[in-house]
């Protein structure tokens, strides 16, 4: 009877159930979390994602299955109605909306057309996922990832391909991390000394009235063409008019703030706890990571190449520099360009100029997104 | 086994689609940016 109990107990404890993938799992949630607190990379997401998989691949817990009752268990209630019913991705635009000022695109529109090239990489990467034999719902998931914008990486792959949510989310976001890696060596292999020393003209102010116009006129006209884009863009943009307005102040501190802290805890854990060593451990998550890659390349690249394409027909040119900026990656990618900028010449001022680039690339991420959808479903 | 017409379609409509897309956003910006140029100018004579 005692060693029957006993055995049931044991039995009942995780430490049998493990298997050599779980320690795999765990080393990767430890990576995670080394990265966000030594190195700082997007630490506020990579500590509950690192968590998450830790969690996860410990054996028998209640976590992220349903209970005998058919009931959902404590993260898989975060992630069915986070997630699955698509709440964190436009609720996380919203605060990106309250955050961003889009005066430099206001000021200097044709950098829209730059976040729009830095799109190739997300259809490069979709026709590359394609070869590799995903399906074409999966590979225009994968190829979002060129977008490097995480919510919407999230929300397309939770409505086209939720089996790789864990896979892509992790790619994005360790790339958004790695963009002052990733980008420099590219944005030297395509331009020039002397196109990287370009100096802009200073961009001319915005007034307040376009400032609150751009939202209203942006949500229009994209949720008009696209409405499959509409959740993640609308909510960017009130978010932007509670920033521009000025008289909802206490709405856009809450955007700002305290909204998007709680839902990055949210998102970060549920996307971690996808990440189950039964099913991360296989090739294809070794494939979106690979691919990811490709897409971040080909997007620096678009955006870089039309710049320079643009400078054959502009008598004010355009430093080429500021085009990688269009993959999303705010301010990081803006960031990088005044970086390498400064480089070829120290009293050139790009972070402004580039950042026109990299909000456009959230919207045309967003319009992507919206794009696959209304195709594919 | 690849579904390639319908990968070609996407990349071609999804692409230019994020163009035109991006490209009206910027003339509604030019052109509401120069209404309220204008209409500012004639507030400011008034």
């Amino acid at each position: 009877m005692e060693t029957s109990f006993l055995h049931t107990i044991v039995f009942k404890t995780g430490i049998v159930h493990l298997y050599w993938g779980h320690v795999v799992m765990w080393l990767l949630g430890f990576v995670f979390i080394y990265l966000a607190i030594k190195k700082e990379f997007e630490p506020l997401l990579l500590v509950p994602i690192g968590f998450g998989i830790f969690i996860v691949n410990l054996p028998l817990t209640p976590l992220m299955g349903v209970n005998e009752e058919g009931q959902r268990e404590l993260i898989n209630i975060f992630f069915h109605y986070g997630l699955e019913w698509e709440v964190i991705p436009p609720l996380i635009f919203l605060g990106i909306g309250a955050l961003t000022d889009f005066g430099p695109l206001i000021a200097n529109p044709k950098t829209l057309l730059l976040g729009a090239a830095a799109q190739f990489g997300v259809y490069v990467t979709f026709f590359g996922a394609i070869l590799l034999g995903f399906k074409v719902p999966e590979a225009a998931s994968i190829g979002i990832i060129g977008g490097a914008d995480g919510p919407t990486t999230i929300y397309l792959t939770a409505k086209l391909a939720p089996h790789l949510l864990g896979a892509t989310a992790i790619s994005a976001y360790s790339y958004m991390a790695m963009v002052p890696l990733i980008q420099p060596p590219i944005m030297r292999l395509l331009t020039t000394e002397k196109e990287r020393m370009i100096r802009m003209k200073q961009l001319r102010p915005v007034s307040k009235l376009e400032k609150i116009l751009f939202p209203l006129v942006a949500t229009g006209i994209i949720c008009l063409l696209v409405p499959d884009s509409a959740p993640l863009m609308a909510m960017l943009m009130l978010g932007n008019l509670f920033r521009e307005c000025g008289v909802v102040e206490r709405l856009n501190k809450t955007a700002q703030n305290e909204l998007l802290n709680i839902v990055t805890i949210f998102l970060g854990i549920s996307v971690g706890a996808t990440m189950r060593a039964e099913s991360f451990l296989s090739p294809k998550p070794v494939f979106i990571f690979m691919l990811g890659l490709v897409a971040f390349a080909f997007s620096t690249t678009g955006g870089l190449l039309l710049a320079k394409f643009f400078n054959l027909f502009l008598k004010e040119k355009i430093n080429p520099l500021i085009g990688s900026a269009g993959v999303s990656a705010v301010p990081m990618a803006a960031r990088v360009s005044q970086r390498v900028g400064q480089q070829a010449d120290p009293k050139n001022f790009l972070l402004m100029h580039a950042m026109g680039p990299n909000v456009a690339g959230v919207i045309g991420t967003a319009t992507a997104a919206g794009l696959f959808l209304a195709i594919l479903r | 086994m690849h579904d390639w017409p319908t990968a070609l379609r996407i990349f071609v409509i999804g692409f230019s689609g994020v163009f035109v897309t991006l490209a009206l956003l910027m003339v509604s910006i030019l052109i509401s940016g120069s209404i309220v140029k204008t209409a500012k100018k004639l507030v400011a004579e008034e």
